[in-house]
């Protein structure tokens, strides 16, 4: 399997920075996207890969969420992280958290931001994806002369 | 002060309970369309909640299309199963807001008449929510644009198939999913447990609400009672339509008790769960509690692997990639020699790395993985060693031979033959029954 990869799209350098020290301590890539239009594309090689996509709630760009239903319905293996930039009001809060679960994200953030809930959440999400790409080895008929078999 | 009684409306007689009486007297808001899809009746209380008048708008017409119709007609057009006959429930958001709250609840059912022909729609209205304040956060429209464009990606249709398992499978999915019933979905990884529980949020009558699909496994528990129960967590809302759970017996108990509780509640999500396991085999061990055994997974459907429809695979892969050549008849081979321990996730990998060597032509066997290549010459092997026999039939197999040996070296006397064997004669007897020996062995003839 190849080296996992945090695939980042935000509207500044403040993310990455929180990111950096948990992707290097793992061997990660984290690869930072400035181009929406090229974001689609760092997934073409199959490896456990978590997106992050930053958005502002008060200007959602329409191709912003269409990546998101693009990666969910071309990549289903990978997280897709929605992180809110600035805070909802919290009556508000769970719809906005239900409406993007429902267009294909596995998570949605919000402020305030801590690096710890930032490497928590990564950390947690790489595990299951790992596990999720590792298949089980197909079938195969049971050898009787190998293994360490003691009776 | 008066003992009298106060007055009351006087009860009809039964020849008087007309259906328009029994309609117009009812607070529940009920409206009746004729067969050419005309608004014929609309009792008071439906004139009330929608602030319509029946006088204005009897014999105006619900468009075919929600999209091209005003916002009253696209929120009460009855979904198109009703014309073929079909009870439905949906839940959509009032007119003039694109989300809800407020939520209008609407039951449609079809009048049949003879054959096929459906003579009219009876329909009740029922409104659930208060409405959002405006200037608060609202959700942008492209959401609900998007939403609607993917929730038309999973239907029904994504199960057909000949088979009688399959046929079986879906009348339960969609039985579970008209009545909200919690549902615990059995399968491998990668068998398409989340792609089903979509399937059934789309089927039932929440289809307007919210689907949320939730990994537990991993995740630190601080991270999902936050995002469920924290401020602002998707339970203090009423959005959530369908709560999908990958592995809840991953989650800490007391989490498992606030969902149950959250699930089982009468504003609660419907819940559907994903395992490997059986419920009660997770119970069982105690990573699960038991009340999801007995209140949340009322129906346990098991989802059967992809090597077990390996006949369908044009299907699958048609559905992965529509747009891309089928797969040459020797690739679909195979294809079908291997036995895709991951399931559908291994196949889209697989179909999505091989379109790139293929470079857009369709598919053939040398664009596929070595592994899966190798896994074909070896079934296809002469040399091949036959499928492992179970257990069960190696014992009985050397059973059936000892047996045979003792008796031709005691000339077929069996109680010679039960003493060599260290069994007694009766016990010799019910075996041979068993394993239906004759003694002499027939001889062709």
């Amino acid at each position: 399997m190849k080296v996992p990869q945090v695939v980042l799209f935000a509207l500044d350098d403040w993310l990455g920075n929180q990111l950096r020290e948990l992707v290097n301590e793992h061997c990660w890539l984290l690869r930072e996207v400035r181009q929406l239009g090229a974001f689609a594309g760092q997934f073409a090689e199959r490896r456990p890969s978590i997106a992050i996509l930053q958005l502002d709630w008060r200007d959602v760009r329409p191709d912003l969420a269409e990546v998101v239903v693009r990666m969910a319905r071309e990549h289903p293996e990978i997280a897709v992280v929605a992180v809110i930039d600035t805070k909802i009001p919290e009556d508000h809060q769970a719809e906005w958290t239900a409406a993007l679960l429902d267009l294909g994200c596995s998570w949605v953030l919000y402020p305030p931001l801590t690096r710890a809930l930032l490497e928590d959440l990564l950390s947690g999400w790489m595990t299951a994806l790992t596990d999720r790409l590792r298949w089980p080895v197909a079938e195969s008929a049971i050898d009787l002369a190998s293994g360490n078999y003691e009776e | 002060m008066s003992t009298e009684p106060a007055p009351t409306e006087p009860t009809p007689k039964p020849r008087d309970l007309k259906w328009s009486t029994l309609f117009g007297r009812s607070r529940s808001a009920i409206f009746v369309l004729n067969s050419r899809r005309q608004l014929r009746y609309a009792n008071a209380a439906w004139e009330s909640a929608t602030g319509a008048s029946l006088a204005k708008l009897r014999g105006t017409q619900f468009s075919e299309t929600r999209t091209s119709a005003s916002p009253l007609w696209a929120t009460l057009a009855p979904p198109r199963e009703v014309w073929r006959g079909e009870a439905a429930r949906v839940r959509r958001p009032a007119p003039g807001t694109e989300t809800g709250p407020p939520w209008w609840d609407i039951a449609y059912m079809p009048l049949r008449g003879n054959g096929d022909l459906i003579l009219g729609v009876v329909a009740v209205l029922e409104i659930f929510g208060t409405a959002t304040p405006r200037g608060a956060a609202k959700l942008p429209t492209i959401f609900e644009q998007l939403r609607h464009r993917r929730a038309a990606e999973f239907t029904f249709d994504l199960l057909d198939g000949a088979s009688p398992a399959l046929q079986r499978l879906q009348a339960q999915l969609r039985w579970a999913a008209e009545q909200r019933v919690p549902t615990w979905l059995i399968g491998e990884r990668g068998t398409g447990q989340e792609t089903l529980a979509k399937v059934m949020h789309g089927a039932g009558r929440q289809r307007e609400t919210r689907f949320v699909a939730l990994e537990c496994t991993g995740l630190q528990p601080y991270l999902l009672e936050g995002l469920l129960f924290g401020k602002g967590g998707l339970a203090t809302g009423r959005s959530t339509g369908t709560l999908f759970l990958k592995n809840p017996a991953s989650l800490p108990r007391d989490l498992q008790t606030r969902v149950a509780e959250w699930g089982t509640s009468a504003n609660g999500p419907h819940l559907v769960s994903g395992s490997l396991n059986p419920v009660a085999h997770d119970v069982a061990v105690g990573r699960l509690i038991p009340r999801f055994q007995t209140e949340l997974a009322t129906l346990e459907v098991r989802i059967p692997p992809l090597r077990e429809r390996l006949d369908e695979l044009p299907r699958f892969l048609a559905r992965i990639a529509p747009d891309r050549a089928a797969p040459s008849e020797a690739a679909l081979k195979v294809l079908r020699s291997y036995s895709w321990p991951g399931n559908f996730h291994e196949l889209a990998s697989v179909w999505h790395d091989t379109w790139h060597r293929a470079a857009g032509s369709a598919m053939a066997p040398e664009h596929l993985p070595r592994y899966i290549r190798e896994r074909f010459l070896i079934e296809s092997s002469p040399n091949h060693p036959r499928p492992q026999p179970s257990l069960d039939t190696i014992l009985e197999s050397v059973e059936r031979r000892m047996i045979l040996l003792a008796l031709a070296q005691c000339d077929g006397r069996q109680s010679d033959a039960a003493a060599k064997l260290g069994l007694v004669r009766a016990r010799l007897a019910r075996r041979m029954d068993a394993l239906k020996i004759v003694w002499p062995p027939e001889t062709e003839s």
